[in-house]
């Protein structure tokens, strides 16, 4: 039966994590369905100057194996940062599985701005390829050149190319020349063939092949605990500590606190004594006033503007949110740090460290312990969005290497009130309203941000079935009030059968929320670390039938627990046509991540949690 | 894009005699030089003859390292490597450096355990030796490049192919020709050899028949012979 989930939890998986940078250049593969696509060819050749420059010829071959694969790739977009180095496209055409060559045409071949270009950020451009009569069978051929111009980090040059065990490869060879003295580059390659050094005219040479003809068929769950990836790394960065000065270089100066930054952080903490309060104010009033331009740290290069100049364009990129925030802190004596991170990225920091692993920044306060976000727009003081949690850092310009905490149950959780209730006709009608806090409530705010007024009906119509009606009392979504709290009020005909015996699905808001997270597919067995976040989600659902109907059965109260997994379940006939639900599932993991031993330990009771979760109210 | 460029593996036998990279095994030079190595014999000395290659040693431009085609870099790579009593090749060293690390590393990644020669025998056995040979990297004809000198291009399909050649060669030809004022073709030569020598005459047929409708440069009034070259891209 459609629209047996009643109660109304929207996924917060869906919220949007920002833009992540793929060192794997010609084409990002990040994100295009696996089993899409299969790489049938790739070469990819750099060279390194002395001085830390590079030039890198690169050539794919990509065969599309479906629509997702075709759409995917009959359009693509390379980016550089125009001044810091060039990009030309040598050669790029459709190959028919025939064997025809369809060349791209030049007026198929457009040069623009990013996406995100604004006055500031002009540097990165773009090159759209629109590859011809790309059909199913068929490949794109792409060969370019990228000449960096200048090194992003003066000689310095490192790298990391990076191959999925979920992509079918059948030839791909990347090879690696440097300087033989001058730029010693420390390697580390794991998953390839060859790789030995060799020497030849006074430069080292690295060659690594990489085939994969039996992809992984990874869970759609799956995530990079580590860098565990077939992958090399090369970098002349000796340590953390080098890369973090380094870095330290491009941020000098930039978060000097001038008379109007004075000004606007005496303003912000009038009447705030406490050190911590004051850091709040501060951080809320860069959170909610500078929008964020998402340019890609690496991308758009590593220097940030000035905090005086960010104040006064009121928007910036994550570099020029930390500059000014910093620079507020300052002027309240309130020291803190850039912190170097990979949003979304793997949890656990590489031996080798290379620059370009870190595609985003945040602010670490050291007096609290305490990492800040600015541009997560909607995370209020103190919360770390999920895709910035239980990562390193590496502190600027130190090099210290730290770790973000893990978000804890009570870090996220959701708490969920649901009254239905059903006319003669098997209409339904209810309420539900909802209380999240912590990284819940950011990712449901984020959510909510994205979906315009105008298509609020379509998304519960989708969820609900297409007669629904419904509407949303989004709540407080600006204020960054934790918890916060949004309600939902729907209708929805002929939802249940009457006269009986019938079945309605309990539960199944709680069933939602958890899809994914833990008890989504529930695959037989796991090959890869998977997401697991530590949440807490409770449910209190009410059903009431028409005085006609008479309740016959309800699920069975359970408890069940397992390694950081406990639920509970309790039905209760309340009279012949109310039934009451309440449900709680917390989970406590010591990271966002877990093994597939553990799944293999705790996957009976989640099939038994699964099971609870599908019961039904029978009546008649 | 390169029209009839090789870097496309469907193309690999067709371009063979043009476009692919020549290997000059066993060149003059390697019968002189004494092997560096003297835990072996210099095959030459041992077996008295040049030895026999016993598989394909050519090189095909899939292997031109990509970057070291995009800069244009090319060069002779002067290989010395030991021969084994099988024939495999193995031990392969640089005797003498194109000047590019991605050249040298490629010719000794293309020649190391992918040789093969025929035994090289004395005494009646078959011995291990060393011998020496040069890979040479040429960057093949690019149609673009000579597009930029003004050459046309014109593309012959399988169709356009004359009687006895197989369709699945290819290859192109680069002709030169000298247009009178009234059209006609005045003179024609092949500047470029296809490497088939009936694909290049079949291309000058083809030219010859034409009309050419050029309007000529004039100089204080009198028509001018025009030169015009083309380039005439076979593929299958």
């Amino acid at each position: 039966m459609r629209g047996a989930g009643f109660a109304i939890v929207l996924l917060i998986s869906a919220a949007l994590p920002p833009q992540v940078a793929c060192a794997n250049p010609p084409i990002s593969l990040a994100g295009i369905p696996y089993g899409s696509f299969e790489i049938v060819r790739g070469r990819d050749d750099i060279d390194v100057n002395p001085d830390g420059s590079f030039a890198e010829a690169s050539e794919i071959a990509i065969r599309v194996l479906d629509s997702r694969g075709q759409k995917a790739f009959q359009q693509v977009t390379l980016g550089y940062s125009d001044g810091l180095e060039s990009l030309g496209v040598a050669s790029a055409y459709t190959l028919k599985r025939d064997g025809q060559k369809i060349p791209v045409a030049h007026d198929q071949m457009l040069r623009g701005f990013g996406a995100t270009s604004r006055p500031g950020f002009e540097d990165l451009k773009t090159v759209t390829i629109i590859f011809p009569q790309l059909e199913i069978g068929d490949q794109i051929v792409l060969t370019t050149l990228r000449r960096q111009i200048v090194p992003l980090f003066s000689d310095a040059f490192a790298t990391r190319e990076e191959f999925s065990r979920a992509i079918r490869a059948d030839d791909v060879q990347i090879t690696l020349t440097s300087p033989q003295s001058g730029l010693p580059l420390n390697i580390e390659a794991t998953g390839m063939e060859g790789g030995e050094p060799q020497q030849f005219a006074g430069k080292n040479r690295w060659v690594w092949r990489f085939q994969n003809e039996q992809p992984i068929d990874y869970a759609v769950d799956s995530v990079v605990a580590g860098n565990d990836q077939p992958q090399i790394v090369a970098s002349s960065f000796s340590g953390y500590e080098a890369m973090g000065k380094a870095s330290g270089e491009h941020f000098a100066g930039k978060a000097d606190v001038t008379p109007d930054i004075q000004s606007l952080a005496d303003q912000l903490t009038v009447g705030i004594s406490d050190r911590r309060q004051q850091a709040k104010a501060m951080y809320d009033w860069v959170a909610a006033h500078i929008s964020y331009v998402d340019v890609v740290l690496g991308v758009g290069g590593f220097t940030p503007h000035a905090a005086a100049e960010v104040l006064a364009r009121r928007y910036g990129d994550c570099k020029d949110h930390v500059m000014l925030l910093q620079a507020l802190l300052s002027a309240k004596g309130i020291a803190s740090k850039p912190a170097l991170i990979a949003a979304n990225g793997p949890y656990v920091a590489s031996k080798i460290p290379t620059p370009f692993d870190f595609n985003h920044l945040i602010t670490y306060v050291p007096e609290f312990q305490l990492f800040l976000d600015s541009t997560a727009h909607y995370a209020p003081f103190g919360v770390l969005p999920f895709f910035d949690a239980d990562r390193p850092v590496v502190i600027v310009p130190s090099g210290e290497v730290l770790h973000t905490p893990n978000i804890a149950a009570e870090g996220r959780s959701v708490r969920t009130v649901v009254t239905v209730k059903f006319d003669g006709e098997g209409t339904a009608e209810g309420e539900s309203h909802s209380s999240l806090s912590g990284d819940a409530a950011f990712a449901m705010r984020e959510f909510l941000d994205i979906i315009p007024p105008a298509q609020e009906k379509d998304v519960f119509r989708v969820a609900l079935g297409a007669a629904a009606d419904a509407s949303i009392d989004r709540g407080n979504l600006d204020s960054l009030v934790d918890p916060y709290s949004y309600s939902v009020h729907y209708r929805v005909p002929n939802a249940v059968m009457f006269p009986g015996p019938g079945a309605v699905g309990s539960g199944l808001a709680l069933g939602d929320f958890a899809n994914g997270l833990l008890l989504g597919p529930l695959p037989s067995s796991r090959l890869t670390t998977f997401a697991c976040p530590s949440q807490t989600i409770d449910e209190v659902d009410e059903y009431d039938f028409p005085p006609s109907v008479r309740v016959t059965s309800v699920p069975k109260s359970e408890d069940i627990t397992a390694e950081g997994v406990q639920f509970h379940a309790h039905y209760e006939i309340r009279n012949p046509h109310t039934v009451s639900a309440a449900r709680t599932l917390r989970t406590d993991h010591p990271h966002a991540w877990c093994t597939p031993e553990y799944y293999a330990r705790v996957r009976p009771e989640l099939a038994r949690i699964a099971a609870s979760l599908r019961g039904q109210i029978l009546y008649k | 894009m390169k029209p009839g460029s090789c870097r496309q593996k469907t193309f690999r036998a067709g371009c063979a005699p043009t476009i692919l990279l020549m290997l000059i095994a066993a060149a003059a030079n390697a019968e002189t030089q004494s092997s560096t190595n003297p835990g072996a014999p210099n095959c030459v000395a041992a077996g008295s003859q040049r030895p026999e290659a016993a598989n394909d040693h050519a090189i095909d431009s899939n292997n031109y390292p990509l970057l070291s085609w995009m800069n244009g870099e090319a060069g002779n790579v002067m290989l010395d490597f030991r021969i084994n009593v099988d024939g495999t090749v193995d031990d392969v060293t640089v005797a003498r450096s194109s000047g590019s690390a991605r050249l040298d590393g490629a010719a000794v990644d293309a020649v190391n355990g992918h040789w093969r020669y025929k035994p090289v025998v004395f005494g009646g056995k078959p011995v291990a030796c060393r011998y020496r040979a040069i890979v040479a990297w040429r960057i093949p004809l690019d149609p673009l490049q000579w597009a930029k000198f003004g050459y046309g291009v014109v593309q012959m399909h399988a169709p356009d192919y004359p009687p006895g050649v197989s369709s699945q060669t290819g290859g192109i030809t680069a002709i030169l020709m000298t247009i009178g004022v009234d059209g006609s073709m005045l003179d024609a030569k092949v500047v470029h050899s296809s490497g088939i020598p009936e694909l290049d005459s079949a291309a000058m047929t083809a030219l010859k028949n034409q009309r050419w409708p050029i309007t000529p440069a004039k100089m204080q009034g009198t028509a001018l012979k025009s030169v015009v070259g083309l380039l005439v891209v076979w593929s299958p």
